[in-house]
């Protein structure tokens, strides 16, 4: 044991668990990634090649891979993108690093942290600024906008991207202000099982998972009332006992409560409501009266969906039955049922309130689960080209040029710092090589042609070569694998990529900081079984 | 050695790679191989048992689902069963199938190392064709053959089905009952308005369709055999009323200082009922029936005036009656109008076997349609009932897409032919994986023979030939009944084409995500007692590594799993016992 110097270390044993993570997921990156099967602790099922929501559903033990999963995580709230991007940097950060301690002392010297550092800030302040190649200018460009979805599409749902992101782009542009600005929870998206990805299409304002209770099922132009409560005769908290005196008391006793439905729906029904809305129960009594006023009654159980609605709608939902005032009343142009896969849903449509609903369609439930995470990705890459508009190109070609001029800026660096920004340089490499692996190439051939193609480029323009993960039509492995990413369109926001290494090189060096890990027992005696 | 690092929470299992993805393959086949038999008109059914309940059943979705799959890949499996059952109805067992070979066929091509990227793009591609191809052979509907269509795509669906023998009996009714929603544009409502009702004892020839609503007689108090039982164009009171004399409110009490008084509660009590009925009667109706009971009282009061009435009546049908005879439930037996009444032509109780119905026919609604069925023992009607739903649907499909293809594995075997012969003019691997694609779907018309005791490979080389050398072939599929190949378009062997496109929508995106899955993680059962948290990570006991690698034993003699051989261990057995 102890003429082996790494048996100790336990930052080695912290890079081991982390790269054993990295590893794990990194078959999962790109559009050519493979999937996981997750079973998680619920036993729900989940097919995916999301690195967040697989990271979500997994418990990781390791105290050191659960920095690097937080990372990754922070990444997903964030951007909501690149998150895979997060996990295979960063272990792979982490290997170059223990290359490093093994040509050194076997200790982390703090030179390699530091070296990491005027790393990040050197790709942060000038070279990645430089590989900027194009920008969104305009979000209202359905054009532009599709130029940033499709690569992000394509790496979650690869083959499906034609169809989701104009889709996607229809959404957010019917969400946006004039200024392009929008909240992401604008763009819902509602899952129904059944036929194919090709059959998902846009509603413009809400849809309704369920279909209405009463008997009139559509109208037009019609002013809404939104109820929290439950649309029923309030009973006391209190246990109470209706006390009677006289005959006429125990005859009168039920007029009285049914009268005062009737009132309350008639009250309704004068202020030219047409729609009630109730996230409660709804009374047989009361629907006995909603339908003799003709009204429509649609029951929303949860509470978030129902503040969509009033969202929806411009409705305030009231805590009180009772005739909304018209400020409480929401509107909406028209309003009816429709069976979409053997279920009813309800759709509102409105023009004057920024709601999008798209409607996925695929044959099973774990395809529209990866859907919707899909949709999510794309709307919040949208979100974020409002922030900052700068593309650089994917698949692999901003990584590489990044990766070969920190190589070069490193031999100007004197000192130990030479070597760990190196490193640096050669981490980023993880990308390109992952993303050939992953498409069936081989690697260690693809990436040495993809040197050489950025070596060659001048210097007046951004190199745009990249890996080519379409394989179309060549299977000769001697050659091909690399491509324009130019002709190809797939372009990334560099502000997301520019997080993903920040959060990716903040998390290595805090686990290359470590120097013991110490567990505290779990409080109490044995855990209940 | 050096411990090894706890990645995961302990007892989750990881594995993954190629073994990963030929062992959820080899899954997906165990579970088509469970439903194989029941395909086609001569396929067998499964018996079921689950607990004291039997089912009989030859329906793909309804054995998907009380298999209770439990191996994470093969559960897609029955995810598409489920999605063809809710999108067409009909053809659950064929998508099953043709998933299951889809990925048989690519299973040479995993193993030799072929990325699974580049089988899926293919994959994909394939399907895309095979749906464009079946878009392009539908033939569409005319006009004035419209009934005939429709009769045969009924006779084709309840052909592999147990009732197969009488489909002359229920291929008419089912037709019936859907162009009569056709015609009142409410097709979207089949599922509420259509019922099926089933009567066990007597014979299923005396299975019939009434053009109305009809439903058991319900329970009934003293007084009921009084009631006049038969009415013409009466009128209908629905209610959801409890018409029996009981206190108001449960937590209502009556305290009287006075005894005198005491009569007049008592009194009052039966005023309230009596209103109510009064109200019920003076309304007009000559039927009265509600969904809460109606008590001996009532009962009476109503046979005294020549009404009849029925209590706790099924919400469903009560629903039904309501949209047949165009009344409205009331939930007040208060302002009751004129206008809220229903009515139909010809309103009656009928003997069927030893039940009585209550039958309301010629309403002005003419939407709602019964299909009540007969037949010896609870299991047959009851896959006699999954049968004529299946018919019901497939009709509904049928007018809703407006063109139908030949069925009896004709359209397969085209679509095949066509991929074959676009995939000689492809470069590279796509040539061979659109060439397996297209044998795969060879799978319907293979499997319909064996099932019928035919040699498979004689008659799909005929067939094949048959396809390819006759310009007018298109249309050939097995004859399952002389075993050989026939036109089963002339035949009348007719499928709705969204059938088919479904399917092979389905099946296609099915095989995709399981040849994209190239890892499985289970985390263990949050009761798991195995799932302890240990909170150490110097004590594992074996290495990462050795985890990864024993993942697929561990998940089989796991907690989780059965005790059948490989492939299937996460099926709870059933049917071996």
């Amino acid at each position: 044991m102890d003429d082996d110097p790494t048996a100790g270390s336990v930052t080695l044993r912290n890079i081991e668990a982390c790269m054993q993570l990295s590893r794990m997921l990194r078959t999962s990156l790109g559009p050519q990634g493979r999937c996981k099967l997750v079973v998680n602790h619920l036993e729900r099922l989940i097919v995916t090649s999301d690195c967040a929501s697989i990271l979500k559903e997994v418990t990781i033990e390791h105290p050191a891979a659960q920095l690097l999963a937080e990372a990754c995580q922070k990444q997903e709230t964030e951007r909501g993108d690149n998150t895979n991007f997060v996990l295979a940097f960063g272990g792979e950060i982490l290997w170059q690093t223990s290359q490093l301690i093994a040509k050194m002392t076997w200790q982390p010297a703090p030179e390699i942290l530091a070296g990491y550092q005027r790393a990040l800030t050197l790709v942060e302040n000038k070279l990645l600024p430089d590989l900027v190649c194009d920008g969104v200018t305009d979000l209202k460009d359905k054009h532009q906008l599709l130029k940033i979805l499709q690569p992000v599409l394509a790496s979650k749902q690869y083959g499906s991207e034609q169809t989701l992101a104009p889709i996607v782009a229809d959404a957010c542009l019917t969400v946006m202000d004039a200024q392009g600005k929008f909240n992401a929870e604008s763009v819902r998206v509602c899952k129904i099982p059944g036929s194919s990805v090709s059959q998902s299409t846009l509603l413009e304002g809400y849809v309704a998972m369920r279909g209405l209770e009463t008997v009139v099922t559509n109208a037009t132009d019609a002013k809404i009332a939104v109820y929290a409560c439950g649309f029923e005769a309030s009973s006391t908290e209190a246990k109470g006992t209706v006390l009677m005196k006289t005959a006429a008391d125990l005859l009168s006793y039920n007029r009285t409560e049914e009268a005062k439905m009737e009132e309350i729906v008639q009250g309704i029904a004068a202020s030219g409501v047409k729609v009630v809305v109730t996230g409660g129960n709804l009374s047989d009594m009361a629907l006995h009266f909603l339908d003799r006023a003709s009204l429509i009654c649609l029951r929303i159980g949860s509470k978030w969906e129902l503040r969509r609605l009033c969202q929806a709608v411009n409705a305030t939902a009231l805590v009180r039955l009772g005739a909304p005032t018209p400020d409480e009343m929401g509107f909406c142009e028209s309003i009816r049922t429709q069976e979409l896969g053997g279920k009813t849903v309800t759709v509102f449509r409105s023009h004057e309130t920024k709601l999008a609903t798209i409607l996925l369609r695929a044959s099973t439930s774990s395809v529209l689960n990866d859907l919707e995470r899909a949709v999510d990705d794309g709307v919040q890459a949208v979100v974020q080209a409002g922030k900052d508009g700068r593309l650089v190109y994917g698949g692999g070609a901003v990584e590489m040029a990044l990766s070969m001029a920190l190589q070069q800026e490193a031999s100007r660096v004197p000192g130990l710092e030479q070597y760990s920004i190196a490193a640096f340089g050669k981490a980023l490499e993880i990308v390109p090589r992952t993303l050939a692996e992953n498409a069936g190439w081989d690697a260690v051939r693809v990436l040495a042609d993809l040197k050489a193609s950025h070596a060659q480029h001048g210097t007046e323009s951004v190199c745009d070569v990249g890996i080519d993960i379409e394989r179309y039509g060549t299977e000769n492995d001697d050659t091909g694998g690399t491509c324009s990413m130019k002709e190809r369109g797939v372009l990334d926001l560099m502000s997301t990529k520019l997080a993903a290494l920040r959060l990716a090189v903040d998390a290595a060096t805090t686990i290359l900081k470590i120097d013991q890990i110490i567990m505290s027992k779990p409080a109490g005696g044995p855990k209940p079984q | 050695m050096r411990p090894g690092i706890i990645l995961l929470r302990e007892g989750t299992d990881t594995s993954q790679g190629t073994p990963q993805l030929i062992s959820n393959i080899n899954a997906c086949q165990a579970v088509a191989d469970t439903v194989r038999t029941t395909l086609g008109p001569s396929g067998r059914d499964k018996l079921i048992a689950t607990g004291r309940h039997v089912t009989i059943s030859n329906d793909g979705a309804t054995i998907m689902k009380l298999l209770e799959i439990e191996h994470p890949a093969a559960k897609t499996l029955v995810d598409i069963s489920m999605s063809q059952d809710a999108e067409v109805g009909d053809g659950t067992t064929s998508v099953v199938l043709l998933a299951a070979e889809i990925l048989a066929k690519m299973k040479p091509f995993v193993e030799e190392g072929v990325h699974p990227q580049i089988l899926q793009r293919n994959i994909r591609n394939a399907g895309k064709m095979a749906v464009e191809k079946v878009q392009e052979l539908a033939v569409p509907f005319q006009g004035d053959e419209l009934e005939d269509m429709l009769l045969k795509t009924a006779r084709t669906a309840l052909n592999s089905k147990l009732i197969a023998n009488h489909k002359d009996l229920f291929a008419p009714m089912v037709v019936e009952a859907v162009q009569a929603l056709h015609q009142g544009g409410s097709l979207d409502d089949l599922s509420s308005l259509v019922a099926i009702k089933q009567i066990s004892g007597g014979d299923v020839r005396q299975s019939f369709l009434v053009n109305g609503v009809a439903f058991k007689k319900t329970f009934s108090y003293a007084g009921f055999e009084q009631m006049t039982k038969q009415f013409t164009n009466p009128g209908i009171l629905l209610l959801n009323v409890e018409l029996e004399l009981k206190s108001e409110k449960e937590n209502a009490e009556v305290r009287i200082t006075d005894p005198s008084q005491y009569q007049s509660i008592v009194d009052a009590e039966w005023k309230v009922i009596y209103d109510k009925l009064d109200a019920c009667v003076d309304s007009g109706a000559q039927i009265v029936l509600s969904k809460l009971p109606i008590g001996d009282l009532a009962t009476q009061y109503f046979a005294d005036r020549g009404l009849f009435c029925a209590g706790r009546v099924t919400d469903g049908d009560l629903k039904r009656v309501a949209k047949a005879t165009g009344g409205s439930v009331q939930t007040s037996t208060h302002g009751i109008t004129k206008d809220m009444l229903g009515t139909c032509g010809v309103f009656e109780e009928r003997q069927v076997g030893d039940e009585r119905f209550n039958v309301f026919t010629d309403c002005p609604q003419k939407l709602t349609s019964t299909i009540v069925l007969r037949g010896g023992t609870e299991q047959f009607i009851a896959e006699s009932e999954r049968s004529v739903h299946d018919a019901l649907m497939v009709v509904k499909r049928s007018l809703q897409s407006g063109s139908v293809v030949a069925g009896g594995g004709a359209v397969e075997m085209e679509v095949s032919r066509c991929l074959r012969e676009h995939a000689l003019t492809i470069e590279g691997k796509g040539q061979l994986i659109i060439t397996a694609y297209a044998k795969a779907l060879e799978v319907i018309p293979r499997q319909l023979c064996e099932n019928a005791g035919y040699d498979s490979t004689d008659i799909l080389a005929a067939l094949r030939r048959k396809h390819a050398v006759d310009a007018d072939g298109k249309w050939y599929g097995v004859d399952v009944i002389n075993g050989h190949i026939c036109d089963t378009f002339d035949l009348g062997v007719w499928e709705p084409s969204d059938n088919k496109v479904n399917s092979f929508d389905a099946a296609t995106e099915a095989a995709c995500v399981i040849l994209s899955i190239d890892e499985t993680v289970m985390a263990p059962k949050s009761q798991d007692p195995n799932a302890h948290h240990t909170g150490q990570m110097d004590q594992g006991n074996k290495p990462m590594s050795n985890m990864m690698g024993g993942a697929m034993q561990a998940a089989q003699g796991g907690a989780r799993s059965g005790q059948l051989g490989p492939g299937v261990s996460y099926m709870k057995g059933r049917g071996g016992g």
